[in-house]
């Protein structure tokens, strides 16, 4: 039988009796532990508990101990409650941001099934998600977005298209973006105009402009998306 | 009505701290030194721009200062200051891994009197048998008190809390 041992913080090795191997539910001698009746899973064992309360009593090392030295230095960023979250994505080469509230999920990207007799130049067509038939429209046609199509993976780079799942409250609505990069909180005063020249967007469905890593960001404004959705799905 | 302490130890014995003062918990990191200080005042650290001085709760206690655990944690408490106001004090603390739900009926009062102990508060009982009370506000001698949150105060002391 192997002994477990452990480190205590003078380097000392001690032997653990590691009944939880042996007669608890990871080993498979017999007679197993009485406790099992009462506490059914050794997680729940205050032997197993305590024996784990063990591997606190090392020493720490220098990295752990330096990491929060320095954090506990800063000072806490106050947390400003008229911040909203947007989730951060990229059309082709523009990036561009939708409330996260209107996110439901994002997903690999899947086939696309074309809807015969479609005149909608927004509708590409239904999506499966989750078993459940979604309009999938192009957010790029939509915004005017010079596009190039979505790429194939950069998968070297870590980049991956993806479909996102979005919803106004009512209907959900699926497109495909060349990458997600995540949500990005900002506040009202992160907010900069849209640019009087905004020339790649005929359309301007655009709420204001984010500097996100040197980054422009274009926050789309969703009231004035979801109703030019609409219409040009009808 | 319950009390929840956060428990820690000192040599074998158990000591608990009433978890409504603590305001954060945080590993043992390294401190500078106060000179000509009693042995039980470890340091002080800058948390988040504030100069926080930190009490070893064992050397207090026992007379050996706390070992250099992972489980060995700074505890940050609510101090009442001279002026009404609160101060934060650091607590270093043997194994403080563990917090524990205790009725308020629970408690018996501890009738013996320890000389320069009035920190020693109430004892109550559970399975693995006496915790012991600390008491935050007496935690420190008046005249300790001055000193260390003498270099914090940010305007003139008030009336009778010079130093």
């Amino acid at each position: 039988m192997n002994q477990a041992k452990a480190l205590t913080a003078d380097q000392d090795e001690v032997v653990i009796d590691d009944c939880w191997n042996r007669i608890g539910v990871w080993g498979k001698q017999q007679p197993r532990c009485p406790e099992l009746e009462k506490v059914i899973h050794c997680a729940n064992c205050k032997v197993y508990s305590s024996t784990g309360r063990l591997l606190l009593d090392r020493k720490p090392d220098n990295g752990y101990i330096e990491s929060w030295y320095e954090q506990l230095r800063l000072v806490q960023r106050k947390k400003d409650h008229n911040a909203t979250s947007v989730v951060v994505f990229r059309l082709s080469d523009e990036w561009l941001a939708l409330p996260a509230r209107m996110f439901q999920e994002v997903v690999d990207m899947r086939i696309v099934h074309r809807v015969p007799h479609s005149k909608s130049s927004v509708l590409k067509g239904l999506v499966n998600i989750r078993g459940e038939l979604q309009l999938c429209v192009s957010l790029g046609r939509l915004l005017g977005v010079e596009r190039h199509g979505i790429s194939v993976d950069d998968a070297a780079s870590g980049i991956y298209a993806r479909m996102v799942v979005i919803t106004d409250g009512e209907m959900r609505y699926v497109f495909p973006v060349s990458e997600v990069r995540g949500i990005q909180r900002y506040t009202p005063t992160d907010l900069q105009n849209v640019p009087a020249t905004a020339e790649r967007c005929s359309n301007n469905y655009m709420g204001g402009m984010l500097n996100i890593d040197d980054k422009q960001v274009g926050c789309v404004d969703p009231d004035l998306f979801f109703s030019a959705l609409k219409r040009m799905l009808s | 009505m319950n009390v929840m302490l956060l428990l820690f130890s000192v040599g074998e014995d158990r000591y608990g701290l009433d978890v409504a003062h603590v305001v954060e918990v945080i590993p043992y990191i390294p401190l500078k030194r106060l000179p000509r200080a009693p042995d039980y005042v470890a340091g002080m650290f800058n948390y988040r721009n504030v100069a926080v001085p930190v009490i070893d709760v064992s050397a207090l206690i026992s007379g050996t200062p706390a070992r250099r655990f992972l489980s060995t944690r700074i505890i940050l408490v609510n101090y009442p200051a001279a002026n009404g106001g609160r101060h934060v004090l650091g607590l270093i603390a043997e194994h403080v891994t563990e917090t524990v739900k205790f009725d308020r009926s629970a408690f018996i009062a501890s009738r013996v009197g320890v000389q320069n102990g009035e920190f020693l508060g109430a004892l109550a009982m559970d399975d693995k048998g006496m915790v012991q009370c600390l008491e935050v506000e007496k935690l420190l001698p008046s005249e300790m008190r001055e000193v260390l949150f003498r270099a914090e105060m940010p305007s003139p002391p008030v009336s009778g809390a010079s130093a």
